[in-house]
């Protein structure tokens, strides 16, 4: 947060008006709070980084800065590799959180996945959204495999007649 | 990658599938006339259209997706069971269809109440029936008769020296889908 407000300072000041929207930094304060109280959820985390990524875009910031706010993200979501890749506007499917969905199968988890693609909530869904996961030339085999599994996770028990997906890598 | 090597044109997953269809080669028996028939009971793993399943063991529970060296997430929801005619029809069929006789073939659908196929249908399930015994000899060679199919053992899946399957389940893999034998009347889901 430290690193939101030195920013946003620091863009005031160079505008020379006291009045400068800034960057926004009271529209986070209340999410960063609950951050720091360990209330949030990894959506709203997610939010979290996603304004933060938006104050980057404005391209108002120094290399250090940017660095700091990647930092921040990374801290945020628990995974430096993640928040860089999101930062750098590559997609956010990286091995390392992919690998979570595999073996704990948390609905946390599935949360990263869902910025990647939608979750289905029918076999009928999974299966027209897997057919374009799997015709991305944007993913590896790999990354293609761990997300149809967190699909697959997301139709829930109950909801998965007929269907198959590779189990793990 | 272990068992994913990537996707076709239609974005599918294309498995590395064992060599010998996925059987243990020294395991592997001809179905045949008069000595080795399918299964009372099968039980099959994923789509109808495939053409492999597994009996089901004495004590009734399936094989898991281990044993079969079936390289999916466990889901008992994607698992089908059926029954075999246990006389000789499956191969009564399977003759008429090797030899191209339509006539005979719905002659032996007709006797046993059901409705006489196209000729049509009849060219895709010998196009289907021919590429089977292509394929089948290509990868156990041609001195297993696979006229009928085949039975044995599924073979442990292995990569780069690590069992990552360990196989074990009885294997029975047929020249037409499960689903066009359910058609043909040889097997009831």
């Amino acid at each position: 947060m430290s690193a939101l407000i030195n920013i946003e300072n620091r863009i005031r000041d160079q505008s020379g008006n006291i009045n400068h929207p800034g960057i926004g930094i009271d529209a986070v304060h209340d999410t960063y709070m609950s951050y720091l109280r360990g209330e949030m959820s990894l959506d709203t985390a997610w939010s979290m980084v996603e304004i933060i990524k938006t104050v980057i875009n404005t391209q108002a910031l120094t290399g250090g800065e940017i660095k700091q706010l990647t930092q921040l993200a990374a801290e945020i979501v628990g995974d430096e590799e993640l928040a860089q890749a999101y930062v750098d506007e590559e997609y956010l499917l990286t091995l390392k959180p992919m690998d979570k969905i595999d073996s704990e199968r948390g609905v946390g988890d599935n949360e990263i996945a869902k910025h990647i693609n939608k979750m289905p909530t029918t076999p009928k869904e999974y299966y027209a959204s897997a057919l374009e996961v799997g015709k991305r030339s944007d993913l590896t085999v790999e990354q293609k495999v761990r997300l149809l599994q967190a699909m697959y996770y997301a139709l829930g028990e109950g909801n998965t007649e007929r269907m198959c997906v590779a189990r793990q890598m | 990658m272990r068992f994913v090597k990537g996707f076709d044109k239609k974005g599918v997953p294309i498995y590395d599938w064992p060599k010998y269809l996925g059987f243990v080669l020294s395991s592997i028996k001809p179905i045949m006339r008069g000595k080795l028939n399918l299964p009372r009971l099968w039980s099959r793993v994923g789509s109808l259209h495939g053409n492999s399943f597994s009996d089901i063991p004495e004590d009734g529970a399936s094989y898991t997706n281990n044993q079969r060296a079936i390289p999916d997430i466990e889901n008992p929801e994607a698992e089908h069971q059926g029954t075999s005619r246990q006389d000789e029809y499956y191969f009564d069929v399977i003759d008429a269809i090797a030899s191209r006789d339509l006539d005979g073939l719905n002659k032996l659908l007709n006797m046993n109440g059901l409705e006489r196929i196209s000729d049509v249908k009849m060219d895709l399930l010998i196009e289907k029936y021919n590429r089977f015994i292509k394929d089948a000899e290509e990868r156990v060679g041609k001195d297993i008769n696979v006229k009928y199919g085949l039975f044995g053992i599924a073979a442990p899946w292995v990569k780069d020296g690590e069992i990552l399957l360990t196989g074990g389940a009885t294997q029975y893999t047929l020249p037409l889908s499960i689903q066009q034998l359910i058609e043909l009347g040889v097997l009831k889901n």
